[in-house]
């Protein structure tokens, strides 16, 4: 009777635990990377994701809005569609921008729930205008630096941006620091 | 129900209190909720057979038990709480931001604002459901079992977009942010730019119920900052072919509203628990003394 009074409860720990590995993966991985477990690859793969992101958003441009790269864009629809918009806006006015990605840096990266990050980024760019026509360029190559905060999601083990904002930040002093 | 019990609190506390991971995303795991249910429907099944055999000690008991697991799941599951924003004479239509609930959508509120702070001697004036009522700045009010409370008020400035070159013109009320609080963005139709509308960092402050003299217009396209720019009270700003001026508007107010429903019943259950303990601690003492 006294050992069932105790196995019981730990049977149901066990079960309980048992439970959550199998079906809570996300919950248990959250809660290891908020406490540094892992953390490293995770910040290596957002890290990569917000790279392909800046990368098919230059490719986009550069093509005039050509769809080759639009399945590999790891981006919500509403990002989509706002990014379409600027490149159809662009070619209205017979225009063509070429950005060019210089550098990126993540400042800052904050777990938010399971699968949800929020990354802030100092990204320094360059770019022109060409005409659409013969894409001789018609505006010097102008650059600049500018803080963006990235929300991103992880659907189906990708992570994508769902959100993205300005925010003013200083370029980091210690260039070797989240530099990517 | 120990059983269950055990490895619940134990997952609670660990998560909460020894990694520091929010209460919310500890309820979210899905073996937490099963057991969680699992341990409800033992109490439910503990209360009906307590209430048959007439027990009215230990039917209170369970049921403070009860209520304070079904605080539970109104608490993750189907509370909410949010915030939204009305200008005079506007009614209810969305949410500025909420949470939860998990389980269903948050209610359409029949709320209407009536006056804003300034225009009101400090107090705001709502209607909910058609009844005309006052909330103090720091006060709540009730109604059902929702609570509203008065966040602060701000300006909406009217903005005209391409007006100027005697385009189609886009115009609306446009909401300047809380103090301190980033601007968020707008879109105007079909226009690729993300506008920002602020105060600017340098100006005079500017009294609750008045448009300002001057705004801090920022505006994107794609990562380019097309624009940034104080722009006094109707000038007229032009951007990449388009145009831009703000005109007097009228004041806005925003409010929060919280869902009480998982706090009544969770003091309920407090409530029903330590009387049901009474009630059984009483009974023994009295069988304690007749022996």
């Amino acid at each position: 009777m006294g050992i069932s009074k105790v196995k019981l409860p730990l049977i149901f720990c066990a079960a309980f635990i048992g439970a959550l590995l199998a079906f809570d993966r996300p919950v248990i991985t959250f809660v290891c990377l908020k406490n540094g477990i892992g953390l490293k690859a995770e910040e290596e793969s957002i890290k990569n994701a917000l790279k392909l992101y800046n990368g098919c958003f230059q490719d986009f441009y550069a093509s005039g809005g050509l769809h080759a790269k639009l399945d590999e864009f790891p981006a919500v629809k509403p990002i989509k569609h706002e990014l379409f918009r600027d490149i159809g806006f662009l070619a209205d006015n017979q225009r063509v921008m070429v950005y060019d990605s210089a550098d990126q840096k993540i400042q800052k990266l904050t777990l938010l729930a399971p699968g949800k990050v929020e990354v802030e980024v100092f990204e320094e760019w360059n770019y022109l205008y060409q005409k659409s026509v013969d894409r001789k360029p018609f505006t010097k190559v102008r650059g600049f630096g500018q803080g963006f905060r990235y929300r991103l999601q992880q659907v189906k083990g990708r992570w994508l941006v769902t959100e993205w904002e300005p925010f003013d930040a200083k370029e980091p002093v210690n260039q070797n620091e989240f530099y990517f | 129900m120990f059983c269950l019990l055990l490895p619940l609190s134990l997952w609670w506390l660990i998560i909460t209190a020894v990694f520091g991971v929010k209460a919310e995303i500890a309820a979210s795991a899905r073996t937490f909720q099963v057991f969680y249910l699992l341990l409800f429907g033992s109490v439910a099944i503990r209360l009906l057979q307590m209430t048959r055999l007439r027990k009215a000690d230990y039917s209170a008991l369970f049921s403070g038990y009860f209520l304070l697991l079904l605080s539970g799941v109104f608490w993750y599951g189907l509370g909410f709480s949010g915030t939204f924003e009305l200008g005079k004479g506007e009614s209810f239509s969305r949410y500025q931001s909420v949470r939860g609930p998990k389980w269903g959508a948050p209610p359409l509120l029949p709320v209407t604002l009536a006056s804003a702070p300034s225009q009101n001697f400090g107090k705001t004036v709502i209607f909910v459901d058609g009844k005309l009522k006052e909330m103090p700045a720091e006060g709540r009010i009730f109604w059902k079992w929702f609570s509203f409370r008065y966040l602060g008020e701000s300006m909406a400035p009217f903005l005209l977009i391409d007006e100027a070159i005697g385009e189609e013109d886009k115009a609306g009320f446009v909401r300047l942010p809380l103090e301190k609080e980033q601007p968020p963005y707008f879109t105007f139709g079909t226009l690729p730019h993300r506008f920002y509308l602020s105060l600017p960092v340098k100006g005079k402050p500017v009294k609750n119920g008045v448009t300002p003299d001057a705004l801090r217009i920022k505006i994107m396209r794609g990562k380019i900052n097309v624009l940034t720019k104080d722009v006094k009270l109707g000038e007229i700003v032009r951007f990449e072919g388009h145009s831009l001026r703000f005109e007097n508007g009228a004041p806005w107010v925003r409010l929060e509203v919280k869902d009480l429903r998982a706090w009544y019943l969770f003091f309920s259950g407090v409530f029903m628990t330590v009387a049901g303990c009474g009630l059984i601690l009483s009974r023994r003492k009295k069988i304690t003394t007749d022996v």
